[in-house]
């Protein structure tokens, strides 16, 4: 219907109406398009979004993400470039959709380090980009750049094998895109984080734990030293004396003895004489047994040198085992305290086992001597708790040796015992790692062997032979 | 961070115009990386470019002449023909470029060259920027989006305009740093750190007056519908043009202002929607030139306007580019506006009602507007277009 304009203010009003009216009905139609345009867009993100949501590592976030927005963006292919070592120099390629680019490296030129710096940018041309000009980002032809705010400086690369395959819808699309994708990575790296130093936190308790009981073993190793050193120096004084005293009665007795003879000669003259001394002198040898002395004495005083002998060696040990710890090493004889340390733990073997020692010649070596006795001690008996193990008839055996190789010192300890299932070979050394019954064993044992060992830049392994038995070797700078 | 600072003025002296415009738009928290310039050949051009070098340093620039004046927010300067406006873009993390090149014989060419050349100024080799800014001279205008669409893809928002001078004599001209230019096309890429936001539209309606092009060459049409193109136009008008035709032709801006031929583009809701070619004179052999290329076969239709529409036409336009981007007056930074220079003959005595209606849709953000005699713009889902009678503008956001 026209309208009924009478005046000139009339004509003007409705031009304006009109005039506005237009531009509602332009605003519209742009807002139509839009939205349609942000209904797309939003599509292709919620797409990207449901495939990063699920991603549990950094790595499988790339993966999904690379994967999920080729599509919407109709790109050839998708690869991640970061900058590991932060040195501002070049990219590498972390992640891809074409496993071809994978380590590759491009040299961080002013268009990658434009959006490394923040900006999402399209290049629609990389012919002209000297950076992607090398092989094989020359089979790039144009692509957009997204920029990630990781924990380590990076972008995501849409690529096309033609030009001008993108345009400002595909760069609004990864510029809607990247806060959503830098959110999804920092929340993934925070997860990361968490877990990373979760398993940290678990080391160092573990650590702590074994440094604590290393400790403890330690301190007990001190007093039992200690303890083993004053008991030494209280059974010495009187075993000294009950040496003396047996050696004189070894030659009161040889004395006594010599008389006796003398005596005899004077009782065979009685007896030709036919007294009734004699008799008498005969009856009281018959009941002081002196046959039976005279054969049975002797080995009796030899048998009381060779305890008391034993004894000596047992006290010497226990006071070199218990000497006080040093806190700075010292040239120690390794071979002398593998003797002593086998004295110790006869105990442990000896009912099990013979030792044999093949002892080469050894300089002494810059240790700390109580420690490396620890080292031997454990080895030892573990060795015979092996041969136990194997529940043998025969007596197991235990070979110790000692050798100068190449600079470093070497001890083995091998035995003939159950030897180790390769099953649990990689963590004997592991703290708390035992297979012994309850009360045979805390699992500290090699655990703090290898943790001395180390302490002194040295190493242990192993050979084993299951049913056939293991040997340790340590080697120690020389 | 963006922002962008105007200045002008219209000082008589091309040195103390220059000297007081830059003292404003200088006035940016960082120093500026490119101004965008807008003066009138009521100046000695030769001087305003010296002028302009020794003041901005080693500050990039780039611009064209303007109809008979230029407007900031400031207002509208030019009240004796002499104007110039200064548009400064300071972004530190933004980046821009400017390149030129001659139009000569393949403006297509020439716009490509340019815009690859303003892409290595920015240090943006190839790369896509947000939106680009063009000043080139009256004629070949689509060719030169065709040179810019075979550079950078069709796709990224083109604003622009065809420089102009204060009396269709052919003075005017483009400048940047290196000199003042002639019959050049000049591109600024701009990367800004914020986002940019663009509109493009004319102020008139159709009548039912229309006609077939049966004979045309570049901008002359001979024929519409197999007659005399002026005498066709002449009847749409109901005879204003006697008068001109009885003199053996002459300009016709001052009546075709209101009344330009229009191209249908598409129909939005059933409302058609056109691009504009303006009449610009009518010769003695009834043919007509225009001020954008015409083919034969093409429709046009006899447009009308209104003064009341035309007033109200820019602040409309930027309206509607915020709309278009979702965002408040307030979140603008700054707007480039381009306004066609026969428009503002149409709407020279209400132009301060113009720059109200601008203030009053901008709320306070500085914007730069230059009259010119050819618009270059985006239509939303069209693409990138030269048209006559239109205005375009071109926001920065932050």
């Amino acid at each position: 219907v026209k309208p009924h304009l009478k005046t000139d203010d009339d004509l003007a009003g409705g031009a304006a109406a009109v005039e506005r009216l237009r531009e509602v009905v332009l605003d519209l139609d742009r807002a139509k398009h839009t939205e349609k345009a942000l209904r797309e867009e939003t599509a292709a993100l919620l797409e990207g979004l449901r495939a990063i949501a699920e991603a549990r590592s950094s790595d499988e976030l790339f993966a999904r993400l690379l994967g999920a927005m080729r599509g919407p963006l109709s790109s050839d292919l998708a690869i991640v470039l970061a900058d590991p070592s932060g040195d501002g120099r070049k990219l590498s390629v972390i992640a891809s959709t074409d496993p071809s680019f994978v380590g590759c490296e491009v040299a961080l030129g002013k268009a990658l380090a434009r959006s490394l710096g923040g900006r999402v940018s399209t290049l629609f041309d990389t012919s002209v980009v000297a950076e992607l000009c090398a092989p094989p980002f020359d089979r790039i032809a144009s692509c957009v750049l997204l920029p990630l705010a990781a924990s380590t400086r990076a972008l995501i690369l849409f690529g096309s094998h033609t030009k001008h395959a993108f345009g400002p819808r595909q760069e609004q699309l990864v510029k809607r895109l990247a806060p959503l994708a830098n959110q999804a990575l920092r929340d993934v790296e925070r997860s990361e984080t968490i877990a990373r130093a979760h398993r940290e936190l678990q080391a160092e308790v573990a650590e702590r734990k074994r440094v604590e009981i290393e400790l403890r073993l330690a301190q007990k190793l001190e007093a039992v030293g200690r303890l083993a050193s004053g008991i030494a120096h209280e059974i010495n004084t009187p075993v000294q004396y009950v040496t003396d005293t047996v050696a004189f009665l070894q030659d009161a007795y040889h004395d006594v003895r010599v008389l006796l003879d003398s005596y005899r000669e004077a009782f065979r003259a009685l007896e030709q004489a036919g007294t009734a001394l004699a008799q008498r002198i005969e009856r009281a040898e018959e009941i002081a047994e002196v046959s039976y002395l005279d054969s049975n004495v002797p080995a009796a005083f030899a048998r009381t040198e060779d305890g008391l002998a034993r004894v000596a060696t047992l006290v010497r040990a226990m006071k070199s085992f218990g000497a006080p710890d040093h806190t700075s090493k010292c040239l120690v004889n390794l071979n002398a305290a593998i003797t002593t340390t086998l004295t110790i733990a006869g105990a442990e073997w000896r009912q099990v086992a013979e030792i044999v020692t093949e002892l080469g010649d050894l300089p002494d070596v810059l240790c700390l001597g109580s420690e490396m006795s620890q080292v031997f001690l454990n080895l030892i008996v573990n060795a015979a708790h092996a041969i136990t193990d194997a529940k043998r008839t025969e007596p197991g055996r235990i070979l110790i040796r000692t050798w100068l190789d190449a600079g470093w010192v070497a001890i083995s300890v091998g035995d003939n015992g159950v030897g180790i299932p390769d099953a649990i070979r990689e963590r004997i050394f592991e703290p708390f790692f035992t297979t012994k019954e309850v009360g045979r064993g805390s699992g500290q044992g090699l655990a703090i062997t290898q943790s001395i060992v180390t302490k002194h830049g040295g190493a242990i392994t192993v050979d084993s032979e299951l049913g056939v038995g293991s040997t340790f070797t340590v080697r120690i700078p020389a | 961070v963006f922002q962008a600072a105007t200045g002008a003025s219209s000082n008589p002296d091309p040195k103390e115009a220059v000297r007081e415009a830059w003292a404003k738009a200088s006035a940016t928290r960082s120093n500026p990386r490119i101004v965008l310039v807008a003066g009138t050949v009521g100046y000695d051009l030769a001087v305003l470019h010296a002028a302009l070098v020794e003041a901005l340093g080693d500050t990039p620039f780039m611009g064209g002449t303007s109809h008979s004046g230029v407007m900031t927010d400031e207002g509208f300067f030019g009240e004796d023909g002499r104007a110039l406006a200064l548009f400064a873009i300071a972004d530190d993390s933004g980046d821009y470029g400017i390149g030129q090149a001659p139009l000569g014989a393949s403006p297509r060419e020439a716009a490509r060259q340019a815009v690859l050349a303003a892409l290595i100024d920015a240090d943006c080799e190839g790369q896509l920027p947000a939106a680009v800014w063009m000043i080139t001279s009256p004629g070949g205008e689509e060719a030169v989006v065709q040179g810019i669409a075979d550079a950078i893809g069709p796709d990224v928002p083109l604003v622009g305009g065809s420089a102009a001078d204060n009396s269709l004599g052919g003075h005017w001209r483009q400048f940047v740093r290196g000199g003042v230019l002639e019959n050049h096309v000049c591109v600024a890429v701009l990367f800004p750190s914020g986002a940019v936001s663009t509109s493009f539209h004319s102020g008139y309606d159709a009548t039912a007056q229309h006609g077939a092009i049966t004979r045309a060459e570049g901008r002359t049409v001979f024929e519409i519908d197999g007659r005399p193109a002026t005498q066709v136009y002449n009847q749409w008008l109901e005879g204003s043009l006697d008068s001109v035709l009885a003199e053996g032709g002459g300009v016709l801006l001052a009546k075709s202002n209101l009344h330009p031929l229009g191209r249908f583009i598409r129909e939005v809701e059933g409302v058609p929607y056109y691009v504009l070619s303006h009449p610009e004179r009518a010769h003695a052999d009834g043919s007509m030139s225009l001020f954008t290329d015409v083919t034969a076969g093409d429709t046009m239709v006899c447009m009308t306007g209104t003064v009341v529409n035309l007033v109200a036409r820019a602040a409309n336009v930027v309206r509607s580019a915020l709309t278009n981007a979702g965002l408040r007056p307030t979140d603008a930074k700054g707007a480039l506006i381009i306004f066609c220079g026969g428009c503002l003959m149409t709407v020279r005595d209400q132009i301060d009602e113009v720059h109200v209606n601008l203030k009053v849709a901008l709320e306070g953000v500085p914007f730069m507007t230059t009259f010119t005699f050819g618009e270059q713009g985006r239509i939303a889902e069209v693409g990138n277009r030269h048209g006559n009678l239109m205005i375009a503008t071109l926001m920065f956001t932050g």
